[in-house]
C-alpha cells in the first residue's frame, strides 16, 4: 500500500454538508455538556465547591449556636478550614483553566498538559496530607481544654514523663498522615495517573528522533 | 477535516459523535482568541488533534474490520469503487495500530500538509517529521502485507 496513492481517495472523504444542516448540528452540539476529561474534573470540583459550601455553613452555624455557646472554637476553626478551602478550589479551578488551552501547537500543549496535571496531582495530594496534623493538633487541643475528665489519664495528654505524650502524638501523627498519604497517592494514581502516563509517553515520543 | 480526525482516533460511532462534539466546543471556545498569527487550517488542525490526542479516556481497543462510511456517492465503475474501498478498509486497519502521534502525522500527510505546516501545527522540527513519516510508510506497508498474508 503505497501512501501517496492513497492522497485521492482520502480527498474524496470530505463530506458535503449543507449550510443549514451544519449550522443545526453545531447548535444542537455546543448545546451539550462537554465529556473531555478537564470539563468533567471542572464539573467535579465545582460540585465539591457547592457540597462543602452547603455542609461547612451548616455544621459551622450549628457550632456557633450550640453547646451553650461553648464549642465556638470549633467553628472558628472549620470556618478558617473553609476559608482555606476557598483557596484551594480556586487553585485548582485556575490549573483546571491553564488545561484547557488547546489552541497551541500539539507538542507544547501535551507537555503543557503532563506538567499542569503532575502540578495538580501534587497540589492535591500535599493539601489532603497536611490537613491531617493541623486536625490533629486542633481537636487535641479542643479534648484537653474543654473534656479534662475524659483527657486527665489518657498518655495523649498528661503522661508522665513528658516525652511519652510527645511519642504518642508523634507516633498517631506519623500512622495516620501516613496512611492518609498512601490512600491519597492510591487514588490520585487510579483518577489520573494512566491519564499522565499516557501522555508523558506521548511527549516523549514526540521528542525522539 | 473534522470527521476525519474522529475516524482516525475512534472506532466506536458514540465514541466519534463525543470527540467531534468535544472538537467542536473547543474550536467555538478558542475562537474569540484566534489572531490570525497562523493560517486558520493550522489553528483547526491544532484544536482538533489537541482535543483528539490528550482526550484519552479509557477506551476498549477494537480490531477493526469496517472502514468508517465514507466513500463518496455516484462512482460508476463498481469495480473502481469496490478496489477504493479495500484500499480504504486496509488504510483504516493499518493506521488503527500506529500510535496517537503517528496517526496525527499520516492524517497531515494524507491531507496534503508541507512539512512546514505540519511543523507549525505538531510542534515538531522537519527532520524529525521527515524521519518519522519514513518510518511510518514502512510500518504501513509491513501491516499491509501482514494482512495481506494472513499473519
Amino acid at each position: 500500500m503505497d501512501l501517496d496513492q492513497l492522497k485521492d481517495i482520502w480527498k474524496g472523504l470530505d463530506e458535503p454538508v449543507s449550510e443549514h444542516q451544519g449550522k443545526q448540528e453545531i447548535v444542537t452540539l455546543l448545546s451539550r455538556k462537554s465529556q473531555g476529561p478537564i470539563a468533567k474534573m471542572k464539573r467535579n470540583l465545582r460540585w465539591e465547591l457547592i457540597l462543602v459550601l452547603i455542609s461547612y455553613t451548616a455544621v459551622i452555624t450549628h457550632y456557633f449556636t450550640a453547646f451553650d455557646h461553648e464549642l465556638q472554637s470549633v467553628a472558628w476553626f472549620l470556618l478558617v478550614i473553609g476559608i482555606l478551602f476557598l483557596a484551594y478550589y480556586y487553585k485548582k479551578n485556575k490549573l483546571l483553566n491553564e488545561m484547557q488551552h488547546v489552541s497551541g501547537k500539539v507538542r507544547f500543549h501535551l507537555e503543557r498538559q503532563v506538567n499542569t496535571l503532575e502540578r495538580f496531582v501534587r497540589f492535591y495530594l500535599l493539601a489532603g496530607v497536611a490537613l491531617v496534623p493541623v486536625c490533629l493538633a486542633f481537636f487535641g487541643w479542643i479534648f484537653y481544654r474543654e473534656v479534662p475528665d475524659m483527657t486527665k489519664d489518657s498518655i495523649f495528654f498528661s503522661a508522665e514523663p513528658m516525652w511519652k505524650t510527645v511519642g504518642a502524638w508523634a507516633l498517631l501523627t506519623i500512622t495516620l498522615t501516613s496512611l492518609v498519604y498512601f490512600a491519597n497517592v492510591w487514588l490520585l494514581d487510579k483518577l489520573y495517573g494512566h491519564h499522565i502516563r499516557k501522555l508523558r509517553h506521548i511527549v516523549t515520543e514526540m521528542s525522539e528522533q | 477535516m473534522l470527521f476525519k480526525v474522529c475516524n482516525l482516533y475512534c472506532r466506536q460511532e458514540h465514541e466519534r459523535q463525543d470527540l467531534f462534539q468535544e472538537i467542536v466546543i473547543q474550536l467555538w471556545r478558542a475562537y474569540p482568541g484566534f489572531r490570525g498569527d497562523s493560517k486558520f487550517s493550522t489553528w483547526m488542525y491544532r484544536i482538533a488533534l489537541n482535543t483528539a490526542i490528550s482526550d484519552l479516556r479509557k477506551k476498549k481497543h477494537h480490531i477493526i474490520t469496517t472502514e468508517p462510511d465514507g466513500l463518496p456517492d455516484g462512482i460508476d465503475d463498481i469495480q473502481n469503487y469496490q478496489e477504493k474501498e479495500d484500499k480504504l478498509k486496509q488504510l483504516y486497519n493499518a493506521i488503527s495500530q500506529l500510535t496517537e502521534i503517528e496517526k496525527a502525522i499520516v492524517m497531515l500527510y494524507l491531507e496534503d500538509r508541507s512539512y512546514d505546516e505540519m511543523e507549525d501545527i505538531l510542534g515538531i522540527n522537519q527532520n524529525n517529521l521527515r524521519v518519522k513519516m519514513n518510518r511510518i510508510k514502512d510500518k504501513l506497508r509491513k501491516l499491509t502485507k501482514a494482512v495481506e498474508y494472513g499473519s
